[in-house]
């Protein structure tokens, strides 16, 4: 249980930010490592999954980051790895690109700060006077990009806002929320109607949506207009932008946030987002000069940068993780499969073709053939992790580097098991392997290296929309299949490998047909606590089962890699984010 | 027969051919696999929700009620709006287009201001140096693919000129310089190819027209040969490069999307490929009737053009 | 051509097929001479040799992913054209990329030629409405971009050879049946047609054993000249991502892979691209010496 000791600001360590931030399976947060091999110096801390003591500063600013280095104002060009930012209406947004925008353009009542712990935004502090409530103390004289004041009343408005629509993918997150009051300019007193753990997390500003704060009556007059150039109250303002090509953003005057020593964020006067979704237009752009800050290079190119004196690289965790997702049963004997993929005929291929994945040793086998490494060197340039279980480092409680009992290469235990299992001709086996075009590089190695246990390996690249529609039909023995910004046992074990059943979130995002009912009860009963002790012991039984069954074949957590010039320091890159508000250009 | 019921005749073949062709892409896109409703709430939505989406954008009707909702709003001029952005298709075309066409439009001068003169030198110093090298370097061209080219450019002028930019696209509304600085090197790309067709045709086309009787009989009248040359030469020299540019204007595209590719830059060639992987239905039915109407019209104002030109040539009837 | 009754006349040249075979008397000594027909002809055929023998040839697995990744070219080396970034050698992957996209380039072009002449003949013999109405469908498929044919083809069924073949093809069938068109209509008026119409042959055995052998110059051209075209459109396709599985080595697809690394590799973007422009210009010289040969006048092919 979460103590309401652990969980009152003004700040909370980042032990305890973790798991709380792992219990509502949010972004991810204290996962920032260094990847490559020492390039540049970076101004984050957090190696993945370390975890530092607390430490109450009081006060009124909750960052540690360093204060102001460097000279003030400037103007630089950001690129962002994407063709079009659809939302960004934070009730609505579910891109990581549109997180990293909205994190610049709008305040929160707290945030995650630069280590990974959360600290208050809008709010200076806050208490819990019981496990129900939560007592938050605002900024004052804080105000919209528009002028209007950013008080408990707003922040009322935006939450109200927020539960009255029915079609945002975050109304979960405020579904306990019995009422929330204004009691005075900077009072505001949230009431629950029951415990939950996780919530302090929701309202991070960025990757909580729930907690940020939009300018309700804007939003409510023309919802549309409001997403495309909304009204926000964070360190830049959206004042310019053309579709497909780039954002402007302004510093914004009236702006609360102040470093340590009290000068007023942010340093920088502009920030010009290029939207630049081709990876090697990107790194031009970055190594030609024509961009100061990249928020994600390709890995290929991440090599080259840490060479360049004048760039600086760090590979940021957000919360990710690839394996290969075999397909566990037929799907035509799964009365359940229905309940994940929405289809209503599953398809008969199966009945007169072999389905070798149904056999536990050939999942397995599939997993021990896979050289983490070397897939790390050649699909990922080095900018991954191997992934030896299902935990990923972003969940830091449960992450191990090394975990025993685990998946690891050893191509002549995989050979043996093939034996075994009774598939010893030359090939062995023919599988499809099903993946989306971002996959090709991955798919390319992996197929090579099953090859070299004697498993041949067709590629069928898919655009997106037709990878799911291809995998929901169950035609492919292998799967390319991935988690981002997953960094809850809940995310991965429940909604994903959890049995499905005809409504509720349980194995909704089920791929593979996996199923073990030991497991489930597991999950169930990890489900029903919030005791992290309790919760921890039982996913270590669950875990357990998924390395005995293999559901799926791990194979790496990828580090994106983010670039600036050397002039450029100060963006906070916790959570994967790009933070501008503390950056200063030489 | 008369002009007048030539022009309308093909006109009404062009609108046919522009119909069968939106009919056919309009059920071809829909027969891709999977779902853009799923695409646009991501991997992870259920069932439901992804019912409610398609409900709201009207693809869970039958395809012929689809069918008779898009072509009802196009008789009225309205193109529909992206499935994933709300915006209105028009627009969105028409802010893809600029740098496409800028692409294109510098791209075939470029072409045409190489060539043209080159063509002209190649065929009056035939056979002699001159003419090896342009003819070597025309063909040269002609087999280089354009975002090779691309490639190449961006290796070497591109990083050694800090000036020119070597991603993206500065609209005109920025100024002339900044946007020719931005469209150079792509449309160089593109121009290129074109250059060595166009070169090619000048110099086939000239020395036929060198050897003509009217040339002869013009040198015997005595005008100075630099007259005949210009006057006489030149004009029917260039109607079949007329007629050839216009086509190939009309043929960018193909071109065009992977020097877009090379270079960055946002243009229709992007759009197009963009949504047809996502689906967006209303983009690439709006995409493909502009370009076909763009293709068909085109060729039918060059093939009046030429007519008109040269009234030698008898439409209508058979060769 | 001079007055000839198709084989049923008094005329005694020798033959094949129906074509005076004196023809490709002149052909052979026009091509001789030209520099072009043979730089073109010597680059072609070594680069046909390459794609067939290249089993043998090659000196490792293309699909090996052995060798250390991104490793410069060098003539003294065991990878005279360096290792991409998956560790396998460039030169290898060439070769088995010749096979590949000389091959799309021939097929696509052929299928595209059988169809679009056979449209051709039927239009431009027959005439009236039956000309109408398959130029009309002409027309339309003219007026699709093959590009945009390729995507809908790669989104509809997938990655995959022949649907890069189909669309190429699809692309130049209004070229051929153009063309075939034209040269019989000028054609069908011949004396020796119409001596066969009267001998009361068959229209069929009329357009495949008269017309068609008569009006084969300008249709030979125009195939050279195509299938240059259809390698730069495949090399394209490939580039774009949009043709062949990710693994196989056609040339365009090497020069995608290469695209990103161009500032540590630019050798796996720029040595395919070379092979390309190499081929593609011999293609292309071979084609214009042909047409000097058979004195054709007609359009410059675009790309």
């Amino acid at each position: 249980m979460f103590d309401t000791d652990d969980l009152e600001g003004p700040r909370i360590d980042r032990r305890t930010a973790t798991k709380l931030l792992a219990a509502g399976g949010l972004s991810g947060l204290a996962g920032c490592s260094g990847g490559g091999d020492g390039g540049g110096s970076e101004t984050e801390s957090g190696g993945g999954g370390s975890e530092e003591s607390t430490d109450s500063s009081g006060g009124e600013e909750m960052e540690t980051e360093e204060s102001s280095g460097g000279s003030s104002g400037g103007s630089i060009t950001a690129g962002w790895n994407i063709d079009e930012i659809e939302y960004l209406d934070p009730h609505y947004i579910d891109k990581g690109q549109e997180i990293y925008v909205s994190s610049n353009i709008y305040s929160g009542l707290v945030k995650i700060g630069s280590d990974g712990a959360i600290v208050g935004d809008l709010a200076t502090d806050w208490s819990l006077p019981d496990s129900t409530t939560y007592v938050f103390d605002l900024q004052e004289g804080a105000t919209f990009h528009n002028g209007d004041p950013l008080d408990a009343e707003a922040v009322k408005a935006s939450f109200e806002r927020l539960m009255s629509l029915d079609d945002s993918p975050h109304l979960g997150k405020v579904s306990s929320v019995e009422s929330v009051t204004a009691e005075d300019e900077t009072t505001l007193r949230i009431s629950l109607s029951e415990t939950v753990g996780p919530f302090i997390s929701f309202l991070t500003r960025g990757p909580g949506r729930a907690g940020t704060i939009v300018h309700a009556e804007s939003a409510e007059a023309n919802p549309d207009e409001y997403n495309r150039m909304p009204v926000g109250s964070g360190a830049f303002e959206l004042t310019e932008r053309e579709t497909g090509e780039y954002l402007q953003l302004e510093a914004h005057d009236g702006y609360f946030g102040t470093d340590d020593e009290g000068n007023s964020l942010p340093y920088l006067d502009s920030v010009r987002i290029d939207l630049i979704p081709e990876p090697s237009t990107m790194w031009t752009a970055m190594r030609g000069g024509e961009i100061q800050y990249s928020n994600s290079i390709p890995p290929q190119n991440a090599g080259q940068a840490e060479s360049m004196g004048n760039l600086n690289v760090v590979g940021t965790n957000p919360g990710a993780w690839f394996c290969i997702a075999p397909l566990c049963n037929d799907p035509a004997e799964v009365e359940w499969q229905q309940y994940a993929s929405g289809a209503g005929e599953p398809t008969d291929k199966w009945s007169d073709e072999e389905l070798p994945t149904t056999d536990a040793r050939v999942r397995q086998a599939i997993a021990m053939a896979i050289d983490r490494e070397a897939l790390i060197e050649r699909a990922f340039f080095g900018y991954a992790e191997p992934a030896h279980s299902v935990f990923n480092p972003a969940i830091a409680w449960l992450y191990e580097e090394e975990p025993d009992p685990g998946q690891y290469y050893d191509p002549e235990a995989a050979q043996e098991l093939l034996d075994e299992a009774g598939y010893t001709g030359e090939p062995r086996m023919s599988l499809s392997l099903l993946g989306a075009p971002s996959d090709e590089r991955r798919m390319t190695v992996v197929q090579e290296m099953l090859s070299q246990v004697g498993i041949e390996v067709e590629l069928n690249v898919q655009q997106e929309s037709a990878y799911w529609d291809n995998l929901y039909r169950y035609e492919n023995e292998l799967v390319m299949y991935d988690g981002y910004v997953d960094i809850d046992p809940w995310m991965s074990l429940w909604k994903q490998l959890k049995t499905p059943v005809e409504s509720g979130s349980a194995g909704a995002w089920q791929a593979n047909l996996y199923e073990n009912s030991e497991f489930n009860d597991l999950l169930e009963q990890d489900y029903g606590t919030s005791d992290m002790e309790t919760r921890t012991e039982l996913l270590r039984q669950a875990e357990e089962l998924f390395l005995e069954d293999a559901a799926w074949a791990m194979t790496t957590f990828p580090l994106i890699p983010k670039v600036s010039v050397s002039d450029l320091s100060g963006v906070g890159n916790q959570a994967g984010l790009s933070n501008f508000h503390h950056a200063t250009l030489e | 027969m008369g002009i007048q019921r030539y022009v309308a005749k093909r006109t009404l073949q062009a609108l046919l051919v522009v119909y069968v062709v939106a009919t056919t892409v309009f059920v071809a896109v829909r027969s891709i696999p999977g779902d853009p409703a799923r695409l646009i709430l991501g991997g992870d939505a259920d069932a439901d929700a992804i019912a409610a989406v398609r409900a709201e954008l009207g693809l869970d009707q039958p395809m012929y009620v689809q069918y008779a909702r898009w072509m009802g709003d196009l008789v009225r001029g309205d193109l529909g709006e992206s499935i994933f952005t709300g915006e209105p298709v028009a627009s969105r075309i028409i802010g893809a287009a600029e740098p496409t066409l800028s692409i294109g439009l510098v791209g075939i001068s470029i072409a045409i201001l190489i060539a043209i003169p080159a063509g002209i030198v190649s065929a009056t110093r035939r056979d002699q140096w001159e003419d090896y090298a342009a003819t070597g370097v025309a063909f040269l061209g002609i087999s280089m693919p354009s975002f090779w080219i691309g490639i190449v450019l961006l290796l070497t002028v591109g990083t050694a000129i800090p000036a020119i930019p070597s991603y993206g696209y500065t609209p005109i509304s920025e100024g002339i310089v900044p946007w020719l600085a931005n469209v150079i090197l792509p449309a160089t790309a593109v121009g290129l190819p074109y250059a060595g067709i166009i070169t090619r045709m000048t110099r086939s086309s000239m020395l036929e027209v060198l050897g003509e009787d009217y040339m002869q009989t013009a040198r015997a009248k005595g005008l100075p040969p630099r007259v005949i040359l210009f006057k006489h030469g030149l004009q029917n020299a260039l109607l079949p490069v007329v007629t050839v540019a216009g086509i190939l204007f009309a043929l960018l595209l193909g071109g065009i999307v992977a020097v877009e590719m090379v270079f960055g830059v946002q243009g229709f060639g992007r759009l197009l490929i963009r949504s047809i992987e996502r689906q967006d239905f209303p983009i690439v039915q709006g995409s493909v009737i502009v370009i076909s109407i763009i293709f068909v019209f085109m060729n039918l104002f060059v093939d009046l053009l030429y007519m008109s030109i040269n009234p030698k040539i008898k439409y209508g009837g058979e060769a | 051509m001079g007055a000839d009754y198709g084989g049923y006349g008094s005329d005694d040249t020798p033959r094949l097929f129906g074509v005076r075979l004196d023809r490709f008397d002149r052909l052979r000594e026009t091509l001789a001479g030209d520099y072009k027909a043979t730089f073109g002809l010597t680059t072609v055929i070594l680069f046909v040799l390459a794609a067939i023998f290249a089993p043998e040839l090659a000196p490792f697995d293309p699909m090996a992913q052995e060798y250390a990744i991104m490793q410069a070219p060098s003539l003294s080396s065991a990878h005279p054209f360096g290792t991409d970034s998956f560790g396998r050698d460039l030169l290898s992957r060439m070769m088995y990329g010749a096979r590949i996209s000389l091959g799309v380039s021939l097929v696509a072009v052929t299928i595209g030629a059988v169809v679009g002449i056979g449209l051709g003949l039927v239009a431009g013999y027959f005439g009236g409405v039956v000309d109408d109405a398959l130029m009309r469908f002409v027309d339309v498929l003219w007026a699709f971009p093959w590009l945009l044919i390729a995507i809908m083809l790669v989104a509809v069924f997938g990655q995959g050879v022949w649907n890069v073949i189909a669309a190429i093809a699809f692309a130049y069938i209004d070229d051929f049946a153009r063309l075939a068109r034209g040269e019989v209509l000028s054609i069908r008026e011949e004396e020796f047609v119409l001596a066969a119409k009267n001998i009361g042959l068959s229209d069929t055995r009329i357009m495949i054993e008269e017309v068609l052998p008569n009006a084969v110059a300008p249709l030979i051209v125009q195939f050279t000249v195509l299938v240059a075209r259809a390698m730069l459109a495949e090399s394209t396709l490939s580039f774009l991502g949009i043709g062949v599985k990710p693994t196989t080595p056609t040339w365009g697809a090497l020069l995608g892979q290469g695209r990103s690394l161009i500032g540590q590799a630019w050798w796996i973007s720029i040595i395919p691209g070379i092979a390309i422009v190499v081929t593609v210009l011999g293609i292309n010289l071979f084609g214009d010496a042909l047409r000097d040969a058979f004195d054709v006048r007609g359009e410059e092919g675009s790309p």
